[in-house]
């Protein structure tokens, strides 16, 4: 059943003031109709509008795109799956999917637990890259923030991990100050790699 | 869930932090739906059909009897294992128990046993193995639930546990 886990403080962008924005576990019928409804949509058009330099870029996405199909097989009714959702202004602002258990690689932490973030993603509305007329600011650190203290309450002393999209490198490596291990082989599009320490999750979360 | 970050920190970060993209992980706009995300109970199937509680019920004996051969209190082996006692009873007990992957992992790993069987054993993933579940059954059926093993399930018990090592 879907649980309030607390009612955090987004900035809307067009106002300038803060609104209260509720982060749940886990994601329930009404996040997959907004991501349905409202996210696909400006997803579609933003891909079927790509500009005359992002040709290649579509091309390789056609080409990846069997990798994602066998990689998101189906997660439900699985039990090492845990889900959240940022809900704000009456839709759906963020999503987070993460493995419960995983294995740590960066050496201070080898074969130690971890969480790993399978899926973090903001509403298109509130990316940079999307729009230049964005909504919310503040998802992303939430969702980062929740994956961390996801891992702490799991007893994983707030280690994370997971794969970058070429475009949020630089936040993890250098605002979130996570370990790059670089491009992974076994992932599809080559994604880089990027792990948090306890140490670096605890000066994530207190600063 | 205890929350330890707070509304505080978050607009502290959102303050002093530049906003930049953040996506990680499998790309939003690969996926045909996130529906295949909805946990168990939003799913279409029933929240804990019978062939699962009956897997649950077998990885409840399996991992009793297991220790009942290293003769060993429930303390004794959540304390070997690093696990919560409570869990461990309730594991041996409650065919219902949702159990942590966590500690699965730490007792496939104490018991030696292939951690892939015992997370679909447990109910912690999804099997489609029908001689799994088939195995699973029969074991627990042999098991009388006792308290000490006797000579026939010592050999019933490393049985099974030679089945879910080389299936």
């Amino acid at each position: 059943m879907k649980q309030l886990l607390g009612i955090f403080p987004l900035r809307n962008l067009h106002t300038g003031e803060y609104e209260d924005a509720e982060l749940y576990m886990p994601i329930d019928g009404q996040n997959v109709e907004d991501f349905e409804t409202r996210w696909r949509p400006l997803l579609d058009e933003r891909k079927a509008n790509l500009a005359p330099h992002e040709t290649t870029a579509s091309a390789n996405i056609q080409d990846a795109h069997w990798k994602w199909r066998e990689k998101t097989a189906t997660r439900n009714n699985r039990m090492d799956y845990a889900s959240f959702s940022v809900e704000c202004g009456g839709t759906t602002q963020g999503l987070m999917f993460v493995r419960t258990i995983d294995f740590a690689r960066e050496s201070s932490q080898l074969n130690q637990f971890l969480i790993y973030v399978d899926l973090v993603s903001t509403a298109p509305w509130n990316r940079p890259g999307f729009t230049d007329n964005r909504l919310y600011s503040g998802v992303g650190p939430l969702l980062l923030g929740t994956a961390i203290n996801f891992s702490i309450d799991q007893g994983f002393d707030g280690r994370i991990g997971l794969h970058s999209l070429p475009q949020s490198e630089s936040w993890y490596r250098d605002q979130c100050r996570m370990t790059d291990l670089g491009p992974d082989a076994n992932y599809p599009n080559n994604l880089c790699y990027f792990e948090m320490t306890a140490a670096q999750a605890h000066t994530y979360i207190t600063t | 869930m205890k929350m330890i970050i707070t509304p505080g920190w978050l607009r502290n970060k959102i303050e002093t932090a530049p906003d930049t993209e953040i996506e990680a992980g499998i790309p939003v706009m690969m996926l045909e739906s996130i529906g295949m995300f909805l946990p168990r109970e939003s799913a279409e199937e029933p929240a804990e059909d019978e062939r699962l509680v009956r897997l649950k019920h077998a990885f409840g004996v399996f991992i009793r009897n297991l220790r009942l051969t290293r003769e060993l209190p429930v303390e004794a082996l959540a304390e070997c294992a690093h696990i919560d006692a409570t869990e461990l009873y309730a594991i041996e007990n409650d065919p219902h128990y949702v159990t942590k992957p966590r500690t699965v992992y730490q007792l496939a790993n104490f018991f030696g046993i292939n951690l892939k069987k015992m997370m679909e054993l447990s109910g912690a993933t999804q099997t489609y193995d029908e001689s799994l579940e088939e195995e699973a059954l029969k074991f627990a059926a042999k098991s009388d639930g006792v308290s000490s093993l006797n000579k026939e399930e010592h050999e019933i018990l490393n049985e099974y546990v030679k089945f879910l090592n080389e299936h």
